[in-house]
């Protein structure tokens, strides 16, 4: 190792300070034990935990994300790993167009699909709706499933299915035999991923919801907009816990593969 | 399903294939291709890579259909009827084990499938796995198995379901030479023991050789020549089989009539005797390397005169370049003992016997 | 074959209703002008008017800078990366990945904090002598770059990373081995090898951060005009759908114009890399 190694590595320790900059500040922030925000905090305290949990409202909303992230999860693996199976196993005609197309709502504008569905939802008279939330959140979801289980099926030796019908098993049963255990690290990558991206969305969510379906974010930044005190901060340190505790246990488990492309 | 004293006597194969024909994209792979395997031998498809031996192995398995032609096993007309409906079992090459399961679940999958289990399923579990000798390995995984104890479980997995024919893919090319003679003696073992017709399929023409009962000789989508080891090897039909099957030395020429006989003389004017039932014309003689014989004797007459020209110790064998007077070169092969003082520039006299050529017809070609 | 068919339908179909519907009504909206009639009327208001042109150039300004500087900041990291161990690559990789998963806006919110006057950032540079007073970036151009940066950083990091993963260290070990310094192996072998996934981050990043609306909304306010927050803004305060369609169409366009160039620099790129 030589000098510029060193160099090297200081560079990118900072650029992963820079990205970390935000989330280490939330954190910090929320066992604030002033009523206002301030930074560094002069006393620590995790009153503002006890807030959160104690709110009805934001424990409703909490309610309302992981009810909507789950479903969403769900309909965003089922709809994607089918698709993904049909265009990574068959040689199908338009089938890299296809790909595109499904994994096309990653790069357009998440704030025109949160519009679009706003005034389709208005239109028959559906808005505000969990149901509504699901359906948009999995529109942002499902390139995110397509993407990890066409890697896993690309990736997959065929041979194994084959061989699994010379030995007499049907395609159903190779396919939940074989074929799916073995391509469980990116089923739950992407389905953790899918439920993550529907949990945290504000884009989407902030078109969509209505009253008795609002979920976490757009419950913390309406609070944010008229109050100051940490409360938000907390909720977000549970949060920053949550998330990176799950794409930890992931590491540990299947292992992150399924995001690396 | 018909019995076998239901079929008829002409119908006693246990595998045909008949005028079997693909496509792929643009290419005729196979073109019309027939087979009969008879119950309980060994066949290997033996050619070189494009030749459409694999494609012809996984129309047998149902893994690809024919464009054309039949496939039948036992009698039964197999030839839309998908992979997993097939009584068949296939070794693949790189062995297919499925690597979330153990030895045992892999050699249970099959029965599984089938709905074969408890008890029953558990006598067959260990009868192959005591064929195999895979007795105490049943419950690592594939990724803790050396390459050799793989290709068992893969044969195990197969031999477990009693196919009515067994399927493998390159069984050795996979192995290291040390590790191919033992698993060729053990596959000749099995498929003995349980008399399981068997099909492989390979480019090696040592494994054809030592594995096949007959081996059938592929070249660009067709048979070639179909026969005993021996045959096949004593008596290439062409000149792509007798050089695909061991070595060959080719001289050229015609044939032409000299009394009750034939005499088969060479572009430079060498005259050979062989067999009077060779047809006149354009020819090649076909002699392999070990056939011939080197007469060391300085005042030897007999055969033809000539140095030679390089040689290259084998271990037990000497492999020489011999140059004849009138310009020929020969391979030739010969065991060690007894000839170590073979030289650069030897004068020698080179014979043969008449058996151990093959006359060819036509012109040199491929 | 048929049944490849059914297995995708369901999610091309999804997409479709739920996402090709909308869109098209949206851009059916877009051209309701005053009075109720067709007209371009919203178009030509929002690329006319100089007020509201200004939100589209600087968001593209923003969006190039944000771009740019995580092109710049994003080799060191995707490169520590791909050729990271095995052990070292699972830490790494979570901290790339959890930050995405967090949302945007916790991490909104953490920058609204660390990008006052008296936050973090303002402390450090006051500390380490480089102001005399706190430097204002609430509210600023600044402030939505570098939230927009270190929000879409992993989406550059990403693809780069998988890129430059797939270049075979032998061929720098080469190039090192012929006498070439670092800066020369980087200029000759990693950078253009790694193009295509640094084509990809390009376009992610720049579309997203055209798009964005949280960031912008929190660190922005109403002194960073921005397209995202402009649309929500228009269909829900001031609820004149027809113009935040306008809007939504232009900035969809847009979107669209960097896939299709994408797909044609991605498929040239390919086959040059293909011909070396």
């Amino acid at each position: 190792m030589n000098d510029r190694s060193i160099l090297f590595r200081a560079v990118t320790v900072a650029i992963y300070a820079f990205l970390l900059l935000p989330i280490a500040v939330v954190v910090v922030a929320s066992l604030n034990d002033g009523a206002t925000l301030a930074f560094p905090p002069k006393r620590v305290s995790l009153r503002w935990f006890g807030a959160f949990l104690t709110s009805r409202q934001f424990i409703e909303a909490t309610w309302v994300s992981l009810e909507v992230a789950v479903v969403t999860a769900i309909v965003a693996l089922v709809l994607g790993t089918a698709a993904a199976w049909a265009l990574a196993r068959r040689a199908m005609p338009f089938g890299f167009i296809a790909l595109q197309y499904l994994t096309s709502p990653l790069i357009l504008p998440g704030i025109v699909v949160g519009l679009a569905l706003l005034q389709f939802a208005a239109r028959l008279g559906a808005s505000g709706s969990v149901g509504v939330l699901v359906i948009g959140h999995t529109v942002v979801a499902l390139p995110y499933a397509v993407r990890a289980m066409h890697a896993a099926f690309t990736q997959y030796d065929e041979t194994l299915d084959e061989a699994a019908a010379t030995l007499g098993a049907r395609p159903l049963r190779t396919f939940f035999r074989v074929t799916l255990p073995l391509v469980k690290p990116s089923l739950i990558a992407g389905g953790v991923f899918a439920f993550a991206i529907s949990f945290s969305n504000i884009m989407i969510s902030a078109f969509l919801v209505g009253p008795g379906t609002t979920t976490l974010p757009v419950r913390m930044y309406n609070y944010m907009e008229f109050s100051n005190d940490p409360t938000i901060a907390a909720i977000a340190t549970l949060v920053v816990i949550a998330m990176f505790g799950a794409v930890w246990a992931l590491h540990k488990t299947v292992g992150l593969g399924g995001f690396f492309r | 399903m018909e019995s076998r004293a239901d079929r008829s006597v002409t119908t006693s194969a246990e595998v045909e294939l008949d005028d079997i024909a693909k496509r792929f994209g643009a290419t005729d792979v196979l073109h019309g291709v027939s087979l009969r395997v008879e119950p309980g031998q060994l066949v290997c498809l033996l050619g070189p890579s494009g030749c459409g031996k694999t494609t012809l192995l996984r129309i047998l398995a149902g893994l690809a259909e024919p464009d054309r032609g039949r496939v039948l096993i036992r009698g039964r007309d197999v030839t839309r009827t998908p992979a997993y409906a097939r009584r068949i079992g296939l070794v693949f090459q790189n062995y297919a084990l499925f690597p979330h399961m153990t030895v045992r679940d892999n050699v249970a999958f099959g029965l599984d499938a089938r709905g074969i289990r408890g008890g029953t399923a558990a006598a067959r579990i260990e009868n192959a796995l005591t064929l195999l000798q895979l007795v105490g390995l049943d419950r690592r995984y594939p990724r803790q198995l050396s390459g050799g104890q793989q290709q068992r479980v893969a044969l195990a997995r197969a031999l477990v379901l009693e196919p009515d024919v067994l399927l493998l893919d390159e069984p050795l090319s996979n192995l290291d030479a040390r590790l191919r003679q033992e698993v060729r003696d053990e596959i000749r073992a099995v498929q003995r023991a349980l008399g399981i017709t068997t099909v492989f399929v390979t480019h090696d023409q040592e494994e054809a050789l030592t594995l096949a009962d007959r081996i059938v000789v592929l070249r660009a989508g067709a048979i070639v020549q179909s026969g005993a080891p021996l045959d096949v090897y004593r008596a290439p039909r062409d000149l792509f089989v007798a050089n695909f099957l061991g070595d060959a030395n080719v001289l050229r020429g015609r044939v032409c009539r000299a009394g009750a006989g034939a005499v088969f003389v060479t572009e430079r004017g060498l005259e050979l005797p062989v067999d009077a039932g060779a047809s006149d014309g354009a020819a090649m003689l076909v002699v392999r390397p070990e056939a011939i014989v080197l007469d060391r004797d300085p005042d030897a007459v007999r055969g033809l005169a000539g140095s030679v020209e390089s040689l290259t110790y084998r271990g037990p064998t000497i492999d020489l370049r011999v140059t004849l007077d009138g310009g020929e070169r020969l391979r030739v092969l010969e065991t060690l003992p007894g000839r170590e003082d073979t030289h650069v520039a030897q004068r020698v006299r080179v014979r043969w016997n008449e058996r151990d050529v093959v006359v060819l017809p036509g012109a040199a070609s491929g | 074959m048929m049944r490849a068919w059914l297995l995708l339908s369901p999610a091309v179909v999804f997409l479709g209703v739920f996402f090709g519907v909308p869109i098209a009504l949206v851009a059916a909206t877009s051209f309701v002008g005053k009075g109720g009639v067709i007209a371009l009327d919203q178009y030509r208001r929002f690329l006319l008017d100089g007020f509201y042109r200004s939100f589209l150039t600087e968001t593209i300004l923003v969006s190039v800078v944000t771009t740019a500087a995580c092109v710049v900041l994003s080799f060191p990291v995707a490169y520590q990366l791909a050729r990271a161990r095995a052990a070292m690559k699972g830490v790494l990789l979570t901290l790339l990945i959890a930050p995405l998963m967090v949302g945007d806006v916790v991490r909104g919110y953490g920058w609204l904090i660390a990008l006052g006057d008296f936050g973090v950032v303002n402390q450090m540079l006051m500390r380490l002598g480089l102001v005399d007073k706190p430097v204002r970036l609430i509210f600023t151009p600044t402030g939505v770059v570098l939230g927009l940066v270190e929000v879409l950083l992993p989406f550059m990091v990403l693809p780069l990373a998988a890129a430059i993963g797939g270049i075979p260290p032998a061929l720098e070990e080469a190039a090192r081995s012929l006498g070439a310094r670092h800066a020369r192996v980087f200029r000759k072998v990693v950078f253009p090898l790694s193009l295509p996934g640094l084509a990809a981050g390009v376009v992610i990043v720049f579309a997203l951060s055209m798009g964005s609306f949280a960031i912008p909304l929190f660190l922005g306010g109403v002194k960073v005009n921005m397209v995202g927050p402009l649309i929500f803004q228009q269909a829900t305060l001031t609820v004149d759908g027809p113009f935040a369609a306008a809007v939504s169409c232009v900035l969809f366009a847009t979107s669209v114009l960097l896939l299709v160039a994408y797909a044609w620099v991605g498929s040239a790129l390919r086959a040059e890399a293909g011909g070396r």
